[in-house]
């Protein structure tokens, strides 16, 4: 292995929000708590964009802890509300992306939190799509199990909803290849 | 009144994934990649700005929960969280939510917007604007009060009873 994968300390002195944080870059701060700082955009979708970034360094979402993440629930709403008088916005996106296919750009995670105005013409719109009963019941299915997993078994709605299909989810699909990890995906935003 | 469709869908527990006293995360109908998850109070709030404080902490981490369950077993290359807060944000339901949009290369979704470039003049009237703001965040509202007057009412009764007991 020539190719050694950067230590976090490495990564954090290549990180330029990092450096926004430690205050090494210069940067309109418009919010600080003890996780989070929140600063302006330089290149705005709408007057007052900010990005809401952790202070401790982490790619993607995944990889912050349980406590951080519901802080960030909190904060959000608080800045959207802040964000709301301050530009007498008629609404907020509040926007995440984890991965480069999501459309993440930098190597250090962050929350959008843009000003709306009817009509703006931003887009940031979903389409409604349609999809077959049989596969949303299959998707359904994977997601209760993955949620039995990652919330533990202590909720009885899903235990009853998942009863019936005990007889194994295929929820893995054939290729592997296709098989992104959330490894591959932090190590592609660090550059390794 | 309108019925909202969103809440008929929590009654119906229609493709529901997540349950709990405040949180719910449901399938969306109409979703825009295969696997995308709505989070959303159980409660009817409209905007997110309605939603108390101590719901936000179980909405962004179950929403974050149904993400890392989506890399991990539905091979998603990525997702997307967002929040359509408003109309204008192209807010369609009048049920406030979390979209969870799990991503896959060339899935043809566009969720970006077009960066500007803003005047120093602009950036520095929108600093002030937001610290104006931001200085009076601090505060979260937490829950309790209601259980605590229950208890308290309860004791009262208690005490009240037993005071009547021992009256001759």
């Amino acid at each position: 292995m020539t190719e050694q994968q950067p230590s976090l300390e490495e990564v954090k002195q290549q990180c330029i929000f990092c450096q926004i944080i430690s205050g090494e870059v210069p940067s309109k701060r418009v919010f600080e708590d003890e996780n989070f700082i929140a600063v302006l955009d330089i290149n705005p979708a709408s007057k007052g964009h900010m990005l809401v970034l952790t202070k401790e360094h982490y790619s993607v979402m995944p990889q912050i802890p349980e406590n951080v993440i519901e802080n960030l629930g909190k904060v959000a709403k608080a800045l959207s509300r802040a964000s709301l008088r301050a530009f007498q916005a008629q609404g907020t996106s509040i926007f995440i992306a984890n991965g480069p296919t999501a459309g993440q750009r930098a190597q250090h995670f962050m929350m959008h939190i843009i000003p709306r105005i009817e009509d703006d013409g931003l887009g940031i719109t979903l389409p409604e799509g349609q999809i077959q009963s049989e596969v949303q019941e299959k998707i359904q299915n994977a997601f209760l199990k993955g949620a039995e997993q990652v919330f533990g078994k202590s909720f009885e709605e899903r235990k009853k909803e998942n009863k019936e299909e005990n007889s194994e989810v295929r929820v893995k699909e054939k290729n592997n290849e296709e098989e992104a990890s959330l490894d591959d995906i932090a190590s592609f935003l660090t550059g390794k | 009144m309108i019925e909202c469709n969103i809440c008929g869908l929590i009654k119906e527990k229609k493709g529901l994934v997540y349950k709990s006293d405040k949180v719910i995360a449901l399938m969306h109908p109409k979703p825009a990649s295969p696997g995308h998850i709505i989070v959303l109070p159980k409660k009817h709030h409209a905007i997110l700005e309605d939603i108390p404080d101590f719901v936000m902490p179980e909405l962004f981490s179950v929403a974050n929960k149904f993400s890392i369950i989506a890399f991990q077993l539905l091979q998603s290359q990525g997702t997307n969280i967002m929040i359509q807060n408003g109309v204008a944000a192209g807010q369609k339901s009048s049920h406030c939510m979390i979209h969870v949009i799990p991503r896959k290369k060339n899935d043809g979704l566009q969720l970006l917007w077009e960066p500007k470039q803003a005047s120093p003049e602009e950036i520095n009237d929108a600093e002030e604007k937001l610290l104006e703001q931001t200085k009076l965040i601090g505060f979260f509202e937490e829950e309790k009060q209601e259980k605590v007057i229950e208890k308290k009412e309860e004791e009262t009764e208690d005490y009240l009873e037993k005071e009547l007991e021992r009256l001759p």
